[in-house]
């Protein structure tokens, strides 16, 4: 349904947003986004609905060029950027006609679409209102019924979630429950137990790049072979456990997570299983006179898969 | 066409919803009403039942009036964000730009036909006005109004602010306009001919002045085609440019 190749864009001759991406996503798939902020998420959705163009490389949506048939292309799209900006002086119901109109569903269609979308949505109470009158749970459950309102067969959501609160989650979730069975959708977010919770493939991206490209399950089986090790030590200056930490070998990585207590300090390890770290740090910790109050070993999830692959990434779009 | 009208409805919605319309039809019907009846002394004075005077002024009303109008046609989208909108709906950007373009004419022609019926009423009180005369005015003022309406729509496309749109788009045409009156108020070298040709014919009053006296020139009307089809042209080339940005 979805086929990107070599996919490359420059923004005024900067260092690449996009460097050669490319990936499949077939027809009934969905497909979760994720990426630190400014991996090009959000640069390649654009890039697929048409917004821009691709410096280099293509984009064929059911068959089709992006630079040839736009306007077919975006007949197949509902795209849901990321702020779900809309026409905040118009009603509810006023924005939905004029986006029937604007993607010319017949007229006597209109109003049968608009209701099926009100209803979908739960936006039964404020069809009347102006937009601009709404709560930001509401403008997304709008924004959405519009990206719907001409049963697309791809959706695009750039971060359908973000700013909304748990209750408004878990509604928004169950709408894309129920269209996940009729539709290809392509999911971005942050929050992976959304990915888990929907998507059934994941493509991970870091400065432009693709670093994985895979069922949630084979990654978690590939990196399996991994684990995250949890540990305390009371000590009594966190800069100098921290400094001295560097020098235990067979961890990958250690990050300081959270004080507990006055002087006890909590690390996590990223490691390989047949590593001597444990037995390294134990060493380490009495040869400095130090106590290790807390160690646990845990496989990783998917939050410890993305953070091991895409892992800090610079903001800068 | 369907895609373009409901375009056009949304803009049209959109000056009403914001109050501009209104600000710009009542300020409309006031303005030239007091430059019609008081300027100068006014009708009674000039003893001629004309509205000259009136369109003689309509290049410097507009320079304020059409990028009040205008100012937010793609600053606010690009504000808001709802370009981004707006791009993804199966809609091509000439669509959009016509459907934009539409709409703020209609604002200005219905604030034009407002002031009909200045010569209505005076002809049906005082005296015969000139029809032919007439329309010629109000022919050149929707031309006046269609170049003045590219030039701005193209501005706009250029900024993110209503404000920078607005003064960007202000002093531009009023530098467009007031070029045509600089040869009549200063000396040029005759080495300098060129230059006071190149401000006469390139500015937006002096192909306007033919119109208010009532003589419909062609050159006039491909003068005003010209400048309009010219902005359009570099307006969609400043859109298409968000793709390549």
């Amino acid at each position: 349904m979805i086929s990107v190749k070599n996919l490359v864009k420059v923004y005024d001759n900067n260092e690449p947003a996009v460097k050669g991406v490319s990936f499949d996503i077939n027809k009934g798939e969905i497909v979760g986004l994720l990426g630190p902020n400014g991996a090009g998420k959000t640069t390649i959705m654009k890039m697929i609905t048409c917004y821009m163009n691709p410096t280099g490389g293509e984009i064929f949506v059911d068959g089709k060029n992006t630079l040839d048939d736009q306007i077919y292309i975006k007949n197949l799209i509902g795209y849901l950027p990321e702020h779900t900006p809309q026409y905040e002086d118009m009603t509810v119901y006023e924005y939905l006609y004029f986006t029937c109109e604007v993607r010319s569903i017949k007229k006597e269609d209109i109003v049968p679409s608009i209701k099926k979308m009100v209803k979908l949505t739960s936006l039964e109470k404020v069809v009347t209102k102006k937009i601009s009158q709404l709560s930001k749970g509401f403008r997304k459950r709008v924004g959405l019924a519009s990206v719907l309102i001409h049963d697309p067969k791809i959706l695009i959501l750039d971060e359908p979630t973000s700013g909304l609160d748990p209750n408004q989650i878990i509604t928004f979730r169950k709408i894309l429950r129920r269209l996940s069975e009729k539709k290809t959708i392509i999911l971005s977010t942050h929050i992976l137990s959304e990915i888990e919770a929907i998507c059934e493939r994941v493509i991970i991206i870091k400065s432009g790049k693709i670093v994985a490209n895979d069922t949630i399950q084979n990654l978690i089986a590939k990196n399996s072979n991994e684990q995250y090790i949890d540990f305390c030590i009371e000590a009594s200056n966190l800069i100098e456990v921290e400094n001295a930490l560097l020098n235990v070998k067979g961890a990958w990585k250690i990050e300081f997570e959270k004080k507990n207590g006055t002087n006890i300090f909590k690390f996590k390890a990223l490691t390989l299983k047949d590593s001597n770290f444990e037995e390294n740090l134990r060493n380490f910790v009495n040869e400095k006179n130090w106590k290790l109050t807390y160690l646990e070993k845990n496989n990783a999830n998917l939050e410890e898969i993305f953070l091991k692959l895409a892992g800090e990434e610079e903001e800068n779009g | 066409m369907g895609r373009i009208y409901a375009i056009y409805k949304k803009e049209l919605g959109s000056f009403f919803y914001s109050s501009i319309a209104y600000v710009f039809l009542v300020l409309f019907i006031l303005i030239p009403n007091i430059m019609f009846f008081y300027f100068f002394g006014g009708i009674f004075k000039e003893d001629l039942a004309s509205m000259r005077r009136f369109f003689m002024m309509l290049p410097f009303v507009f320079i304020v009036f059409i990028p009040g109008l205008t100012m937010g046609s793609w600053a606010k989208e690009k504000n808001s964000g709802t370009i981004e909108l707006l791009f993804t709906f199966p809609v091509s950007d000439f669509e959009v730009l016509i459907g934009k373009f539409l709409a703020s004419l209609t604002i200005v022609a219905t604030a034009l036909v407002s002031t009909l019926f200045i010569p209505l009423l005076t002809h049906i009180m005082l005296g015969s006005f000139d029809w032919g005369q007439i329309f010629s005015q109000y022919f050149g003022a929707l031309l006046l109004a269609c170049s003045y309406i590219a030039i701005t729509f193209f501005i706009s496309s250029l900024t993110m602010e209503l404000i920078d749109a607005f003064l960007l788009s202000a002093s531009i045409l009023l530098l467009l306009t007031v070029i045509g009156y600089l040869p009549s108020v200063t000396q040029f070298p005759a080495w300098l001919d060129w230059v006071k040709y190149t401000f006469i014919n390139t500015s937006l009053s002096t192909h306007f002045s033919n119109f208010s006296k009532g003589v419909i020139d062609s050159r006039d009307v491909l003068y005003y085609a010209g400048v309009t089809l010219v902005f359009f042209y570099l307006n969609l080339r400043s859109l298409e440019s968000r793709k390549w940005g």
